[in-house]
């Protein structure tokens, strides 16, 4: 326990510390371009931080989800898959505020349905419903079963909202094609600072997540063995 | 204040400032329910420790009643 909670202290300090070297070149790297927002498109360095992660935890969802019913359904991948989908889900709301603020000022909306911000929009309630879902199965094993089958099926969502801008047309920038967003040397810091100080913070998360579910299915033999004595 | 300050004032810090608001509450929420459930393992270590001290099997109807863990700690 106590190792597990100086790891935790080790992991949080690392990523505060990334994370303020983040925040300081964010707002230090010369102002971009008048048709990005200008200063607004700050909010991009967190913005993007922020979508990877959700996608990231998704990826983790579907990968322990693949080994939860390949290796013999292991409690251990269902508690990832379930924790990871949380926090992608909390992430997505944030890229979704995060998208919207940056669009009022430049798009002079504060959403539209264009294909990246549909198929964001539609992904977050796909994983919204699994998490109601998992809630309204009883037997353990069903629900473990049905959400592994459920996130491998629906993680489809997550490349086809990766690939919207390339696929359709879009007004989201789109970084792989480049133009006004097209990440020069002077923002690099900032933006794989920020990746990273963003996913250490997921792992610090995940654990913690983890950490309750674990707890919830001691108090769950507990119970169990009160219950048969 | 210029445009470009006033973007700043009414998105750019909104927007930073709305990450580590929900950040917080999803830690706060975390916490809050990890300490529930910590309770929960205390309380019915307790009474099992005193079931077998005392030698006395629960009520029926007192174990069916804990159904959730948030009655756990309750009872």
């Amino acid at each position: 326990m106590a190792r597990r909670d100086t790891l935790s202290v080790v992991l949080i300090g690392i990523s505060g510390l990334l994370l303020a070297a983040a925040v300081f070149f964010t707002f230090t790297v010369p102002t971009a371009q008048r048709e990005t927002g200008g200063d607004v498109q700050r909010i991009f360095y967190f913005h993007v931080g922020i979508a990877w992660v959700a996608g990231l935890a998704l990826l983790v969802t579907f990968a322990a989800s693949i080994l939860y019913l390949a290796r013999g359904e292991q409690r251990q991948h269902d508690i990832i898959a379930h924790a990871s989908v949380e926090i992608g889900v909390v992430f997505g709301v944030m890229v979704i505020a995060s998208g919207m603020l940056w669009a009022r000022p430049v798009w002079n909306t504060w959403w539209t349905w264009d294909p990246r911000l549909t198929t964001t929009a539609i992904s977050l309630f796909i994983y919204v419903a699994y998490l109601m879902l998992r809630g309204a199965i009883d037997d353990p094993q069903r629900r473990a079963r049905f959400a592994a089958v459920y996130a491998i099926i629906f993680f489809a969502s997550v490349p086809i909202t990766y690939f919207a801008t390339t696929w359709w047309n879009t007004i989201h920038p789109n970084l792989a094609e480049g133009g006004a967003f097209a990440l020069t040397s002077s923002m690099r810091p900032a933006m794989f600072l920020s990746l990273a100080a963003f996913t250490l913070i997921y792992v610090v998360l995940l654990r913690a997540r983890m950490h309750v579910e674990q707890t919830a299915d001691e108090v769950a033999v507990l119970k169990q063995h009160m219950l048969s004595q | 204040m210029s445009p470009e300050m006033q973007n700043i004032v009414s998105f750019l810090i909104p927007a930073y400032v709305g990450f580590w608001l929900i950040t917080f509450l999803y830690v706060l929420s975390i916490r809050s329910r990890q300490r529930n459930l910590e309770k929960d393992v205390e309380a019915l270590k307790k009474m099992a420790e005193k079931k077998q001290s005392v030698g006395v099997d629960m009520p029926a109807g007192k174990a069916a009643q804990i159904t959730k863990p948030s009655e756990v700690s309750q009872v």
